[in-house]
C-alpha cells in the first residue's frame, strides 16, 4: 500500500515523478474499467492515458476528500461514457425494477458439485455473456471491493440504486453461470 | 416480508457481513438457505477472477507527456507575455492615433505689445505648435516648439484650440502698427469621428486586439465545462 496522502502532497508540489507511483498503482484497474465499457483494447489504453493526465491536470483541485482512485474512476469513466456517445452507441445505467428477478429453485448443489477453479473460469465467462453495466457494477463491487458509496461516486448514481444494480447484476450473472453449468455450454 | 425483498435483503446483509440477521432470515427457509449458500459460493469465486490487465505501461509515457505538456506551455506563456509587451508598448505610443494639422489665423491689435513666459495656456494632446509672425504682411519670425502667450490675448484662438490640445507660446512681439497678422500651424492627436478610414487607421487596430485577447475563451470556457462533468 502507498501513502497516497503524501505522495499527492508531493506531486501538488510540482515532483511530477511521483505521479508515476500513483499510475502504477492504478492503472490496471482503470484499463480493465475502460475496457468493461468500450471493449477495445487500444481504446481502452488511449481513455486510460487521459484519464491519468486529466487527473493530474487537475491534482491541485483534488481535496483528498475520496480516494485517489475513486477520483480517477470517476474521469474514466466520464471519458468513457462519452466516448461511447460519440460512437452513437449507448451505455445505460437505468435502474430496473428489482421485482423482475427471477426467484429459480434451488440451485447451491450446482455451485457445490463444480471445483473452485473450474467455477472460477465459468463465471468468467459469465461475465462475458451478462450486460456491459452488470459486469461493470460487479466488476467494482464484487471483483475490484469498492464500497457502495464508492461506486455510487464513480457512476453518480444514488446509493440505492447502487445496490439494486448489483443485486439484479449478481441474479443475472448467477444466472447466467447455472446455464452454463447445467448446459455445458463453455470451453475450457 | 415478499420474497424477491428477502433475497434483496440477502444481497446487502452479505455485503455488509451481518452473518447473524442473515441466519435469522434464512433460519428454517430451504430456498432461502439455498440462495444464500449458492450465492456465497458465487461472490467467493468472483473474488479471484481475473480482470483484464494493461498490456503495457503507462506511467513513462504519462510523464513525458506531462512534461512535454509543461514545456509548451512554458513556452506559450513567455511568448504571449512577449506578444502582450509588444501590444502593451505599441498602445502606449498610440500607433493607430489620427495625425491632423490645422492653420488658423488671426489678428492682434496690440502695439509693442510683450508677451511673458510666465504666462501660458495649456492645452491637451497637441504635438507640436509653428507660428509665423507677420507684420504688415512682411515676415519678422518663425518659431517652432513649445511657446508660451497670456490667455487672455488669445481668447479666440484659444477657444478654437481648446478642444484639441496643449499650446504653448513662448514670445510674440507686436509692431508699431495697428494689426498684426499672426500664423498658427498646429499638428495635434485628435479622436476622429467614426468613418471607413477612422475604422481602418483607428478602431480596427483595437477589435483586432480585442479578438486576440479573447481568443482562448472559448478554449478556456470548454475545458471548464469538460471539467465540471467530472
Amino acid at each position: 500500500m502507498i501513502d497516497e496522502k503524501s505522495v499527492i502532497e508531493k506531486i501538488k508540489k510540482g515532483d511530477i515523478d511521483s505521479y508515476s507511483i500513483l499510475i502504477n498503482e492504478y492503472q490496471n484497474n482503470i484499463y480493465s474499467l475502460c475496457l468493461s465499457i468500450v471493449k477495445n483494447v487500444d481504446d481502452a489504453l488511449d481513455l486510460t492515458q487521459e484519464a491519468f493526465l486529466i487527473a493530474y491536470e487537475n491534482i491541485k483541485n483534488f481535496k483528498q476528500e475520496a480516494k485517489f482512485s475513486t477520483w480517477v474512476y470517476r474521469i474514466a469513466y466520464n471519458l468513457c461514457v462519452n466516448f461511447i456517445k460519440r460512437k452513437g452507441e449507448i451505455f445505460s445505467l437505468e435502474d430496473e425494477d428489482i421485482t423482475n428477478v427471477e426467484i429459480e429453485d434451488k440451485t447451491s448443489s450446482i455451485w457445490e458439485e463444480i471445483e473452485k477453479d473450474e467455477r472460477v473460469k465459468m463465471i468468467s465467462e459469465g461475465l462475458k455473456r451478462i450486460k456491459d453495466s452488470d459486469r461493470l457494477i460487479i466488476e467494482l463491487k464484487d471483483i475490484k471491493g469498492l464500497t457502495y458509496e464508492e461506486i455510487s461516486i464513480i457512476l453518480s448514481i444514488p446509493m440505492g440504486t447502487v445496490k439494486s444494480k448489483l443485486y439484479r447484476a449478481r441474479e443475472n450473472l448467477k444466472k447466467v453461470v447455472e446455464d452454463i453449468i447445467k448446459k455445458g455450454d463453455f470451453k475450457k | 416480508m415478499e420474497r424477491k425483498e428477502e433475497i434483496y435483503n440477502i444481497h446487502e446483509l452479505i455485503d455488509e457481513k451481518k452473518d447473524e440477521e442473515i441466519l435469522s432470515l434464512i433460519k428454517n427457509d430451504e430456498i432461502l438457505l439455498d440462495k444464500y449458500k449458492s450465492l456465497s459460493i458465487m461472490l467467493n469465486d468472483l473474488k479471484n477472477v481475473e480482470t483484464e490487465k494493461i498490456p503495457v505501461n503507462i506511467d513513462k509515457k504519462i510523464i513525458k507527456k506531462i512534461k512535454n505538456q509543461r514545456r509548451r506551455r512554458k513556452a506559450l506563456s513567455l511568448s504571449l507575455s512577449f506578444a502582450l509587451s509588444i501590444l502593451f508598448i505599441i498602445i502606449l505610443f498610440s500607433p493607430f492615433s489620427y495625425k491632423k494639422e490645422n492653420k488658423i489665423s488671426r489678428f492682434i491689435s496690440n502695439k509693442n505689445y510683450k508677451y511673458t513666459i510666465s504666462n501660458y495656456v495649456a492645452m491637451n494632446n497637441i504635438n507640436n505648435v509653428e507660428i509665423t509672425l507677420y507684420l504688415k504682411d512682411e515676415f519678422v519670425e518663425e518659431k517652432t516648439g513649445y511657446l508660451k502667450i497670456p490667455k487672455e490675448e488669445f481668447d479666440l484662438l484659444f477657444e478654437t484650440l481648446n478642444e484639441k490640445g496643449d499650446l504653448v507660446i513662448n514670445k510674440i512681439e507686436g509692431s508699431g502698427e495697428k494689426t498684426d497678422h499672426i500664423n498658427i500651424k498646429i499638428n495635434y492627436k485628435n479622436y476622429p469621428k467614426i468613418s471607413f478610414v477612422s475604422l481602418i487607421g483607428y478602431i480596427l487596430p483595437y477589435i483586432i486586439i480585442a479578438i486576440i485577447m479573447l481568443l482562448p475563451l472559448p478554449f478556456l470556457l470548454k475545458r471548464h465545462k469538460k471539467w465540471k462533468s467530472y
